[in-house]
């Protein structure tokens, strides 16, 4: 299986901007310039607006994390926002094959532990590489990858929440002044930008017959009620549900329910 | 093992006061409030969780009262109150009753200007979306001293502010905000396709709890079926 954020990935060597994030199809709708003392929240808010793909989104926080030290980061979704581990990773400048050579559970505990920073906490937990994850092995090759400090921000842009993994070479590197208002504006990004990147489109993929079906399950009616409904066999009624999740890409009838209503169909 | 001291204080038997509130940790929460409040210089604070369809009050600058401010943002008719239509930007007004001149709460590059809630004052209201529950913390004033980056931190510091006032204060019981932390968590699963099973083996809890949950939440919801909870939870944005 091919993980998401292989197209996404930038080299652990770049200095101001990757190469392969400028190409193609945008006239830098989110540039920012990373002066010492350029204000986080201008520049970064004037580009919010222009976030329009995953590419963006991950160009955006790239930016973002490395005006408040950190030059890496790893946006991570809470548990259940993807049926495969290696999908929870939504967008990362890690190198790609540190992400594997750590693995994505040792990822999910670093993003996920007690060290986790909530909204509005006081403190700032640093963790440093040495007890970054439970396996030594991962921490040395964290460590001889350069990434020696981590902190991990909880974002809360919605009823479903994310964090965002910081890695630094030091924990000196780290702007603990201004990690409040990356999580804060992380945050207000992720509000905007959640619902159209990270959900499925399947508003169209429906016919009428499969759209009227998945309304009446959504009314909580049973197959037989439905057949009645509609004046079609119990049959016919769960032909067109299992058409209709499978179109949805969904694995049961609550996620096809969940997936239309998500993307307006119903 | 927060949620489950969560759980059981929400089936402790309600206290007799009005208000229905835990008196230790409310005083924390009123002081919290009062301490952003003057930092924001705002003369009126209010807390407000989201219920069924309407906003209620958890907590306000005329504690243990209610000021009228508060009851008239509770009953207003305004899309952005919904929380279905409350992105988590902040969002500001002014006083309607003067021409906006001296914008003291104007000119934010962060947040969205909207209609009043509280008419004669400039305000500002931040939406929050916290373990214990939604909804959004106001602060009001003539005086008023916030740009985008005190605007910021105030909001990033309502995180914690309304999880303390949200669990100081019981709204009415039967609402559907009464579905625990855990609750919302078996539901949120569950619309993203994961069977009691898996549910049970990510949540490590065992099947028979994860269908205790999601039974008692299709009930909270008044819903007929597991799958019409999931539909009811997303359309009242309960969960994703």
């Amino acid at each position: 299986m091919i993980p998401r954020f292989a197209d996404i990935h930038a080299p652990l060597s770049f200095a101001t901007r990757s190469p392969d994030a400028t190409g193609a199809n945008d006239s830098e709708p989110v540039a920012m310039t990373t002066g010492p003392s350029s204000p986080l929240s201008a520049e970064a808010l004037a580009a919010i607006d222009g976030i329009a793909t995953r590419r963006d989104l991950s160009r955006w926080l790239a930016t973002a994390c490395r005006i408040a030290g950190a030059p890496h980061f790893l946006l991570v979704a809470t548990m259940g926002d993807a049926s495969w581990q290696d999908e929870r990773i939504l967008a990362s400048n890690w190198a790609y094959d540190l992400v594997h050579l750590i693995g994505v559970d040792h990822i999910l505990c670093l993003a996920e532990g007690e060290h986790t920073v909530a909204m509005g906490a006081p403190a700032t937990r640093v963790l440093h590489a040495a007890n970054a994850t439970r396996s030594a092995q991962a921490n040395d090759t964290l460590g001889e990858y350069g990434l020696a400090a981590f902190c991990s921000l909880e974002l809360r842009p919605g009823p479903r929440h994310y964090h965002l993994v910081l890695a630094a070479p030091s924990a000196g590197d780290l702007k603990s002044e201004r990690l409040g208002e990356l999580q804060m504006l992380s945050s207000y990004v992720l509000s905007r930008v959640s619902k159209t990147l990270f959900a499925s489109d399947v508003s169209d993929a429906l016919s009428d017959r499969e759209r009227e079906c998945i309304h009446w399950v959504a009314e909580g009616k049973t197959t037989d009620e439905i057949a009645v409904i509609l004046g079609l066999t119990s049959n016919t009624v769960n032909s067109y549900l299992a058409h209709a999740i499978q179109r949805c890409g969904a694995r049961n009838r609550a996620m096809a329910v969940a997936a239309a209503i998500r993307s307006g169909a119903i | 093992m927060e949620r489950a001291c969560d759980d059981e204080r929400r089936a402790a038997p309600e206290p007799e006061t009005a208000l229905h509130c835990d008196a230790e940790t409310i005083l924390d929460a009123v002081r919290q409030a009062r301490r952003l409040a003057s930092e924001a210089g705002a003369a009126f604070y209010g807390i407000f969780a989201d219920d069924a369809s309407q906003p209620s009050i958890c907590i306000d600058s005329e504690f243990p009262k209610v000021s009228a401010n508060s009851r008239r943002i509770c009953a207003a008719d305004q899309p952005w109150l919904r929380r279905q239509a409350r992105p988590l930007e902040p969002v500001w007004w002014h006083d309607e009753s003067r021409p906006p001149n001296n914008g003291a709460a104007g000119r934010f590059a962060l947040a969205r200007n909207i209609a009043a809630l509280t008419p004669s004052l400039p305000g500002v209201a931040l939406p929050v979306y916290c373990r214990t529950g939604s909804g959004f913390v106001v602060f009001a004033g003539h005086s008023l001293k916030l740009d985008d980056k005190t605007l910021c931190d105030l909001h990033l510091r309502c995180f914690p502010l309304f999880d303390a006032a949200r669990t100081a204060v019981e709204l009415r019981p039967g609402s559907v905000d009464s579905l625990s932390g855990r609750e919302v968590q078996c539901l949120q699963l569950t619309a993203d396709g994961r069977t009691s099973e898996e549910i049970a083996a990510l949540l490590g809890l065992s099947v028979h709890t994860v269908n205790r949950y999601l039974a008692a939440s299709t009930q909270k919801l008044n819903a007929v079926s597991r799958v019409h909870a999931v539909a009811k939870a997303i359309r009242m944005s309960l969960v994703e």
